[in-house]
């Protein structure tokens, strides 16, 4: 398989220069398919959103080297060829649904009609038609997210980083949320770095799970998720998905006794 | 649908943050207006305070028709207005650019803020006899005050409009493309923009304070040099109509402040869809 995105002994280290420094990031090693879903997930403190911000170009690391497509990227040079979501806050309140994705389509070569047409398929995707015209302010939580998917998927980036996108919201939307991503993620096929601390989720979704110590972070194990697509969130009973907690809920318990 | 027999909701006037009809919001309100007026009338007119501390309002009111007749009250409500208007824009105009860039830049922040906090606990009406000795009793001289009023607060309250705006707001912007300053022109601004309109409404209440002081102390034309003159020879009724007059302006421009931004800034209301 193609690698898309590799981190090759990457840290992140806070206050270098002082007696204490702080290590964030560890000697991290990873790599990302094309066309492949994977997820990170460890203890709150890993570091596994600084390292999204890092491949996402929004923060520089320490040590170490992030190639994409096999060149390292630039420091603090972010491109629209990474699509980003966040847990929440990054949808423009005074832009419309249509605006806001609209929005993102500004730097790319589509005519006025076929980025108008892009708004409208992946408003259809999300399943929001009709809300075309309303304002962040008036959509729930799980509509906002699911704005801010359909603005990150509009542009076609190369990879979709995904920074616990369903964090914020209840237990029922967040499984509907889930089903979305899944279905979403079978029509386009977007290769997605995704991190979450719902390991449930990590493993629904993920064709792969990084499995991160807490701080200092570093890589624990990779776990493959050899379940069938397409994947439904009942799944979650199966056996073969219980196999799996169980074994990456023992992972999780060894690295949050060595913190 | 067939509902069954409703209770009757209760209705409790004191409640913790409960709701209340509108009609007794307002109506207390406008009520409580109205109880003013009318106790002021009846101290007045029974007596109970002397005029000279305390005119009626009908002679109030008779200094106000006085006043529109002569013309007087519009020649200083004119020079009034010029001078809130002129200094207040001199300083927003300055102060939106700064308090922007140090919300903005850590470096304009570290460069501007221990200078502007120093100025800042200066009482800007211990500016006055400094400033009538470098532009006189005119027009300068209160666009100079009100500037030293309003300025230091606009810049620091502005800074904090920007800086609410979520950094993650500023992250995504840069993933589909966008450059720095782009960033800052076409998402941190827009997204600051109702509380900097909030900044501007408040400051404005505060500049009609500075003008009225500049213009007690020294000055030929407005609502605070009639004020000022009225002492001299006892006149309560023209100070107290003073008074009441720069409360209702002050009142008007607050309200049509917030008026626009009802206007302006639709997206900020919640509701509807969900």
């Amino acid at each position: 398989m193609k690698e898309v995105l590799t981190a090759r002994n990457v840290w992140k280290v806070y206050n270098a220069a002082s007696k204490k420094p702080l290590v964030a990031i560890q000697d991290l090693n990873l790599s990302v398919g094309e066309n492949e879903f994977v997820s990170i997930t460890g203890p709150s403190g890993c570091g596994k959103s600084t390292f999204l911000l890092m491949a996402a170009g929004l923060e520089s690391s320490s040590a170490g080297d992030i190639f994409f497509e096999g060149k390292p990227l630039e420091d603090g040079a972010p491109g629209a060829r990474l699509g980003m979501v966040f847990q929440n806050y990054t949808l423009y309140p005074w832009m419309t649904v249509s605006g806001n994705i609209g929005f993102a389509l500004q730097k790319s070569n589509l005519s006025a009609s076929e980025k108008k047409s892009t708004v409208e398929e992946f408003i259809s995707l999300v399943g929001l038609k009709g809300f075309e015209n309303a304002y962040p302010n008036q959509l729930s939580g799980g509509m906002r997210q699911r704005v801010a998917i359909a603005r990150a998927l509009a542009y076609r980036p190369q990879v979709l980083l995904m920074d616990e996108p369903f964090g914020a919201l209840d237990a029922q939307t967040r499984r509907v949320m889930q089903e979305l991503l899944l279905r979403v993620w079978e029509t386009h096929r977007t290769t997605v770095l995704f991190v979450t601390h719902d390991i449930e989720e990590a493993l629904l979704l993920s064709d792969r799970v990084y499995v991160m110590t807490a701080r200092p972070g570093t890589l624990k194990e990779v776990i493959h998720v050899n379940l069938p697509r397409p994947r439904f969130v009942d799944m979650e009973i199966s056996d073969e998905f219980l196999a799996l907690k169980k074994r990456l809920l023992g992972l999780i318990k060894e690295t949050s006794a060595e913190a | 649908m067939n509902l069954p027999p409703l209770k009757k909701p209760k209705r409790r006037l004191l409640e913790i943050r409960a709701e209340i009809p509108p009609a007794v919001y307002w109506g207390a309100g406008v009520g409580f207006i109205a109880l003013f007026f009318l106790a002021w009338q009846i101290s007045t007119s029974q007596g109970w305070v002397k005029p000279i501390f305390l005119p009626s309002p009908a002679a109030v009111l008779r200094e106000l028709a006085a006043q529109i007749q002569e013309g007087v009250l519009w020649q200083d409500v004119k020079s009034s207005v010029y001078r809130i208007m002129v200094g207040w824009m001199i300083s927003t105009l300055i102060a939106l650019p700064i308090g922007i860039l140090m919300g903005t830049f850590r470096f304009f922040e570290g460069l501007f803020e221990p200078f502007i906090d120093f100025v800042r606990y200066m009482p800007a009406v211990a500016f006055v006899p400094l400033t009538i000795l470098w532009a006189g009793v005119g027009d300068e001289q209160k666009f100079i005050i009100l500037f030293i009023g309003a300025f230091f607060q606009q810049v620091l309250m502005v800074m904090d409009n920007v800086k609410t705006v979520p950094y993650e707001m500023i992250q995504v912007s840069y993933t589909f493309g966008l450059k720095k300053w782009e960033v800052l022109w076409k998402v941190a601004l827009p997204a600051a923009l109702p509380g900097i309109w909030d900044t501007l409404r408040i400051t404005l209440g505060w500049a009609w304070t500075y003008l009225v002081v500049a213009e007690l102390v020294a000055a030929n034309v407005g609502l605070g040099y009639r004020i000022m003159r009225a002492q001299r020879f006892l006149q309560t009724e023209t100070i107290v109509l003073g008074i009441l007059v720069i409360g209702f302006l002050g009142l008007v421009t607050d309200y049509a402040f917030k008026f626009a931004y009802r206007a302006m800034f639709r997206w900020m209301e919640k509701g509807g869809q969900s």
